[in-house]
């Protein structure tokens, strides 16, 4: 079963993440956070305090869909009782509606016009939480960087800033540093993360081989909790054609722009079926494993942020499947740092 | 609130478990000592923009254990363990205190804080401030020594909870079956559910005839007797070949997959098959069979696993002893089991190779499973059979002891069934300062809070060598409500006299008793006076103890057995038959709409009858409304329901005035005036309807 935990575990936080969650709910506050840093869970702790200490006026926002099916699967943790909105629907089905306190998860992916709407319904205090170098709407909206709202609202809200990512294992970070655009310098001490497990880049002789490998790990019963990320949309309905035809239950994420009913986004996460879609859909999402098939066809510059965002989207293991040759930029990573076959060896005792 | 304790500053840092950032400030200013002082009074701490507020806690210790300082103070170089009848924690603002407890609220680690409940007060500010100790020289070294017995408390503090909670999570084969055939439905529906057509695959649609079938009574209980599936699988074919096939329901809902309904909306197959399984859940949390605390089942001697009656067979128990004693105690072995699994396996390998010898090593079953176990982490399969037993417990552990939940899901989907030494493992592997809230209060949340303060006490008694005060008989299920303690207890001279309590009334006023030989008579009222206090607050279990005592090699020659179980048909009949709203203030730690909040929506609020059922009078007419409202939820969360002429009426609307007004005029002439009127008042007052 797909799970994590909406609460926190005050041994494992550090001095960034306590300052938020000391932070009184009397006064607005922008958080700033890289990816696996604990921003979502903290946003769902700042709820959970203002219902308690204030009332059910609140209301929880992200994104999208997919990101609000996953963080509705902690409010029961939390005994949360306001449902979380998705933006569209927030917008769209219910008019924008004011609340004392709005909580906003992934603030980056909004423009300044979506982020006055939510200025604009808040009655007493605002909680916004985002990372701009998890933007990847470049192109497709214009953004606004977290960093700006104090100033283009003349906000006055608190910041804090989250550094340290506690998602992403240190041997895939060690990787993920050949493959990300633009990114900050690399401190391997940021990555708090004890697991470890070397990431597995393995050769194939052809995506159904591929994907045969992974219901063979998943059928043995080695991984759980798995995504499957893909590169295109073509590849989530060739990948979901070759499940069915192993028998392999799965959940898929597909978006049709032609037709958006054929559009499929109904993600359970309480289920223990691996979850196809694409690097682009899986942003804000964590698995257990993530098996990266197909990464040959990753050619762009666009492809490869956005095959930075699904590498970092594990919190144990990475599988990167080919075909035919390892693409740029994998095919920089040294050697070292990985593993080219599904097991390892051991000797008997 | 994470260990139960309180310790000196410095040992949070050095100890590796639980909490360990701890600011100083000028009253309790020392890295190595506790500071106590004799009397309670006041200090502040300065505005800030983060949450800082004063605590006060109020212990009492022995003499023995702290030193003077100055002034009225003391200090103690060594950790002190709370108890709830010795503990207070004070505030001098009520806002400080809700604040507080509502921020522990996130906290997975402060897993006490019920237990405590009764004890966190805000207080009237007393006049006295507390005056510098003007010195903040520290007043003894670092107590190393206590330091490291702290270290192994807490794992052995772990593996008992975990051995007590794995008895009330272990379950019976039929139900763990039942469960994994609906999480294996629910797993199907998501993925039709999120297919490219919504539509099974030929398998899919196989796969769910046999699940479906498997809901079935008597192929649950064929699937029972045969134990194997592909013999089962044939019986069930050639039964509905000859036989008409009963109606399963799956094309009903496998429609109801296929309806359209607004996006925001779950479906309502969906919410039906996961309403199943926390529906089995709740089943099987019901039906746990705590561990007697007065078995001695499990037994830790300083620091030490003595005693534990898991295993019978001798290497069983060798390597049970060893592994948790020599591997599961070193100092490196600590939380994440995924991080060092390998490693860990091939330690508990090269032990159990030690203990088995060299000489019948080679050829050993034990030595086969082991080597495999290690081959399945390093990305094998694994063949060998899982069945509940010590090697299943250490690889389950070992495999997805990550959290507990993920352990309890893989025992159940091996249909493993017995899982108190997998979670004591658990709990040795994390130690009890690093178990989760959600996993103690397994416990905690028991219904029979006699026993949850019994398990407390026995582990305070193993653990530290206290002997914590009995609880008052009639306040022993509510610790937190009514917290006097008494220090005596029954006097075992005098049971001829004891009083009868008025719940055992019937068994003894009952015609089948007074028909009884005096002898008899005498007999049994002494062996149910003796289980009374033991067993009193779980009439369940006390009326499956009453029923043993016909094997008690003592009821040997006491006429009037058959007698007896009328006596105990008396008790039965006065057997609650759900926990009401009722019985939950008077009897619980909590307050039932804290522990049982309100949801968003009427028509999937599992929580709404504790609620509604105290307004609903007289007692006649619970089951009546009750009913009702559960209809109307379900129709609600399944789309609709069929009429007696097989058409389809649909309820869409479902927010919550909607449905309360369906449930008004579906019950016009159902529910009785003002009853209904003042149902529906109360339902529109909880779901904030105007």
């Amino acid at each position: 079963m797909a799970k994590k935990d909406w609460m926190v575990i005050e041994s494992e936080l550090d001095d960034d993440q306590i300052k938020v969650l000391n932070a009184t709910n009397d006064k607005s506050i922008i958080v700033s956070g890289c990816a696996g840093s604990g921003k979502s869970v903290l946003a769902l702790i700042k709820a959970q305090r203002i219902q308690k200490e204030k009332g059910n006026n609140y209301q929880i926002i992200v994104f999208t869909k997919a990101l609000c099916n996953y963080m509705n699967a902690g409010r029961k943790s939390l005994g949360l009782n306001k449902d979380f909105y998705y933006h569209w629907h927030w917008k769209n089905r219910l008019g924008c509606p004011s609340a004392d306190y709005v909580i906003v998860d992934e603030i980056q992916d909004f423009t300044e016009d979506e982020i006055t709407d939510f200025i604009n319904s808040t009655n007493k205090n605002f909680f916004f939480f985002g990372d701009t170098a998890q933007s990847i709407y470049e192109g497709l909206k214009d953004t606004l960087p977290v960093e700006n709202i104090n100033y283009t609202f003349h906000a006055n809200a608190k910041p804090f800033s989250l550094y340290r990512n506690y998602r992403l294992p240190r041997p895939v970070a060690k990787i993920v540093q050949y493959v990300g655009v633009d990114l900050d310098g690399f401190d391997i001490d940021t990555y708090k993360s004890k697991e470890t497990a070397t990431p597995h880049f393995i050769q194939y002789d052809s995506l159904s081989s591929q994907i045969k490998a992974i219901t063979r790990m998943i059928s043995n019963g080695n991984v759980s909790d798995v995504g499957i990320l893909l590169p295109h949309n073509e590849d989530v309905k060739k990948v979901s054609d070759i499940l069915n035809t192993n028998r392999n239950n799965h959940e898929l994420k597909y978006e049709d722009k032609d037709n958006w009913r054929n559009s499929i986004n109904n993600l359970d996460f309480t289920t223990e079926n691996p979850k196809v879609m694409t690097y682009h859909s899986a942003k804000g999402l964590q698995f257990g494993t993530v098996f990266l098939p197909a990464v040959e066809s990753c050619e762009s510059d666009s492809d490869r942020k956005a095959l930075y965002v699904a590498m970092t989207r594990t919190y144990r293991n990475l599988f990167v499947m080919y075909s035919g040759n390892l693409p740029f930029p994998l095919s920089n990573v040294p050697r070292d740092l990985y593993l080219t076959t599904e097991k390892t060896e051991v000797e008997d005792i | 609130m994470s260990s139960d304790s309180i310790s000196p500053k410095a040992f949070y840092s050095k100890r590796s478990f639980g909490y360990s950032r701890w600011t100083s400030i000028p009253e309790n200013p020392f890295e190595n000592a506790i500071i106590l002082y004799d009397s309670m009074r006041y200090f502040e701490r300065p505005q800030s923009d983060l949450e800082d507020h004063a605590l006060l806690i109020k212990i009492s210790v022995e003499e023995q254990e702290v030193k003077a300082l100055n002034n009225g103070s003391f200090y103690c170089d060594h950790t002190i363990y709370l108890s709830p009848t010795t503990t207070s924690f004070l505030f001098f603002k009520e806002k400080d205190k809700i604040t507080t407890l509502s921020m522990s609220d996130s906290s997975l680690e402060s897993k006490v804080i019920k237990l405590y409940n009764r004890q966190i007060l805000s207080i009237n500010r007393p006049n006295d401030v507390y005056s510098s100790l003007e010195t903040n020289k520290e007043p003894c070294l670092l107590n190393v020594t206590e330091l490291d017995k702290d270290w192994h408390t807490n794992k052995m503090k772990g593996l008992l909870y975990g051995y007590y909670i794995g008895a009330l999570l272990s379950a019976n084969k039929k139900d763990v079956k039942q469960l994994n055939t609906l999480k294996e439905i629910h797993n199907i529906f998501a993925a039709i559910l999120s297919s490219f057509n919504r539509t099974p695959t030929i398998q899919q649609n196989e796969q769910l005839e046999n699940l479906f079938d498997l809901r079935q009574p008597k192929y649950q209980e064929l699937a029972l007797l045969l134990n194997n599936e592909q013999l089962f699988n044939t019986i069930v074919n050639w039964d509905k070949k000859y036989n008409t096939p009963q109606n399963s329901n799956k094309d009903y809902y496998l429609s109801l997959l296929y309806s359209e309904i607004k996006e925001e909306t779950e479906n309502p197959a969906i919410s039906w098959i996961k309403n199943e399984i926390e529906k089995q859940q709740s089943k099987m949390k019901v039906s746990a069979n705590p561990l007697d605390v007065f078995s001695e089942e499990i037994v830790i001697v300083d620091n030490r696993l003595e005693k534990c009656c898991f295993t019978n067979d001798e290497l069983g128990k060798k390597l049970l002893f060893a592994w948790v004693n020599d591997n599961f105690s070193r100092k490196e072995v600590d939380g994440k089991i995924n991080t060092f699994r390998d490693e860990f396996a091939k330690q508990i390998t090269l032990k159990a190779k030690e203990i088995i010898g060299e000489e019948d090593w080679e050829k050993h079953p034990v030595r086969k499973y082991l080597n495999e176990l290690r081959h399945h982490i390093a990305g094998d399969a694994f063949n060998q059979k899982w069945q509940d037993g010590l090697l299943s417990s250490i690889s389950a552990v070992i495999l997805k002891g990550e959290n507990w939940e993920n352990l309890l899901s893989f025992m159940q989907s091996k249909e493993l069934t017995n899982y108190k030494m997998a979670f004591a493992f658990y709990g040795i592997l994390n130690g009890y300062a690093n178990l989760t809230r959600d996993f103690t209060d397994i416990l905690y949340d028991y219904s029979d809070k006699g026993y949850v303060w019994n398990v407390y006490k026995e582990f305070y008694g193993q653990l530290h060598h206290i002997s914590l005060p009995e609880l008052k008989k009639e306040n022993i299920q509510f610790v937190e409500k009514h917290p006097e303690i008494e220090t005596s207890s029954v006097n075992n001279s005098d049971k001829q006299t004891k009083e009868i309590p008025e719940c055992l009334q019937p068994v003894f006023n009952s015609d089948a008793f007074k028909k009884m030989k005096s002898e008899a008579q005498d007999w049994y009222r002494e062996k149910t006076l003796d289980l009374w206090p033991k067993f009193g607050q779980n009439t369940e279990v006390l009326i499956s103890k009453l029923k043993k005592l016909q094997s008690d090699p003592m009821a040997k020659g006491k006429k009037g057995w058959g007698k007896w179980k009328d006596c105990i048909k008396s008790l039965e009949a006065t057997k609650p038959r759900k926990r009401s709203a009722q019985s939950q203030q008077q009897g619980t730690l909590f307050d039932p709409k804290q522990e049982y909040p309100i949801g968003e929506y009427f028509y999937n609020d599992n929580n709404v009858w504790i609620h509604i059922e105290p307004i609903v009078v007289p007692d006649s007419r619970k089951e009546k409304v009750k009913k009702e409202i559960e209809w109307i939820q379900e129709v609600h969360q399944k789309g609709g329901y069929f009429l007696k002429d097989g058409t389809f009426t649909e309820c869409k609307e479902i927010d919550n005035e909607s449905v309360i007004k369906h449930f008004y005029y579906n019950n016009k002439n159902k529910i009785e005036e003002p009853l209904l009127t003042d149902v529906c008042k109360k339902l529109k007052e909880l779901y904030h309807v105007k």
